[in-house]
């Protein structure tokens, strides 16, 4: 009863009100903290010298590009079910958010690959896998500005991106299913963590800064969205 | 800057590909943000013209 009170576009655009400033200065602190942290007060790595600060905006990227497109997922399973509003709304909000952080993922992950590989891009299961991801982020992204209906364009949106969703185990279990050039997990993995805390914690604020970043903005557009339907209900 | 063994200047890789990487996701952060507090005009409104 309680996410059916919160899934009317009346009850989440206050709600989504009051959450944007949160969501923003945790992005702004965390963000600004981790990056002095990262970029400054971690010690050099062993064996990759000063390249592997790459790694504290590309590893949070690659979290949010697989992240934001689950969510869509969940967004598109109560759309084409229940036909929730907020959800349509949702997943017409956020795959521009999702293609940008994948897009980010694939500069910053080539420039890393550049001093440690010797190469800007290999066809490597993950590389490819995550291009994939970013060739499925437009793909939605043209069904929203092919169709001016915003609930019909929703609806085809809402297909493919459970369609597509094939793909994220594809991106997170590659490097184990076949011989990558690109590192196995390091974090998420049996045995804990392979990096040394002093570089980890950096690592865990820049992720939560920018998974804080993605609400931050996925509500701001979900409010823009919602006054400009309450603009053309007055003006028809 | 104990953290800087090379100098600060010349940090082993540090702008040949750190820089440029965290500047590419700076501007497509920012462009993000611009795109979210200053839509276009003409969709704002919802005339869809």
């Amino acid at each position: 009863m309680l996410l059916r009170k919160f899934s009317a576009p009346k009850t989440f655009y206050p709600l989504a009100g009051k959450l944007m400033p949160w969501f923003f200065w945790t992005f702004a602190v965390l963000g600004a903290v981790g990056l002095y942290w990262g970029l400054v007060l971690a010690p050099v790595d062993a064996v990759q010298g000063q390249a592997y600060r790459i790694m504290y905006v590309h590893v949070p990227s690659a979290w949010m590009s697989m992240m934001i497109y689950t969510s869509m997922t969940a967004a598109a399973i109560a759309a084409l079910i229940w036909r929730t509003k907020v959800a349509e709304l949702w997943l017409l909000c956020s795959p521009a958010l999702g293609a940008s952080f994948t897009f980010i993922t694939l500069v910053t992950g080539s420039l890393w690959g550049k001093p440690m590989w010797g190469a800007y891009w290999v066809w490597d299961a993950r590389l490819t896998s995550e291009l994939v991801l970013l060739f499925i982020y437009f793909a939605i992204l043209a069904m929203k500005s092919a169709i001016p209906d915003r609930r019909k364009a929703a609806r085809v949106m809402a297909m493919i991106t459970v369609v597509g969703f094939v793909n994220i185990p594809i991106i997170k279990f590659s490097v184990d299913w076949w011989t990558t050039l690109h590192q196995g997990d390091s974090i998420f993995r049996k045995g804990g963590p392979s990096i040394a805390p002093s570089m980890l914690i950096p690592l865990f604020m820049t992720a939560l800064s920018f998974t804080s970043y993605y609400f931050w903005l996925v509500l701001k557009r979900i409010r823009t969205m919602i006054e400009k339907t309450e603009n053309e209900r007055k003006t028809a | 800057m104990v953290n800087f063994p090379h100098g600060f200047w010349n940090m082993g890789g540090f702008w040949m590909y750190v820089w440029p990487a965290y500047a590419v996701a700076f501007v497509v952060m920012a462009l993000n943000v611009a795109a979210a507090y200053w839509p276009d005009k003409d969709d704002r409104n919802g005339s869809g013209e």
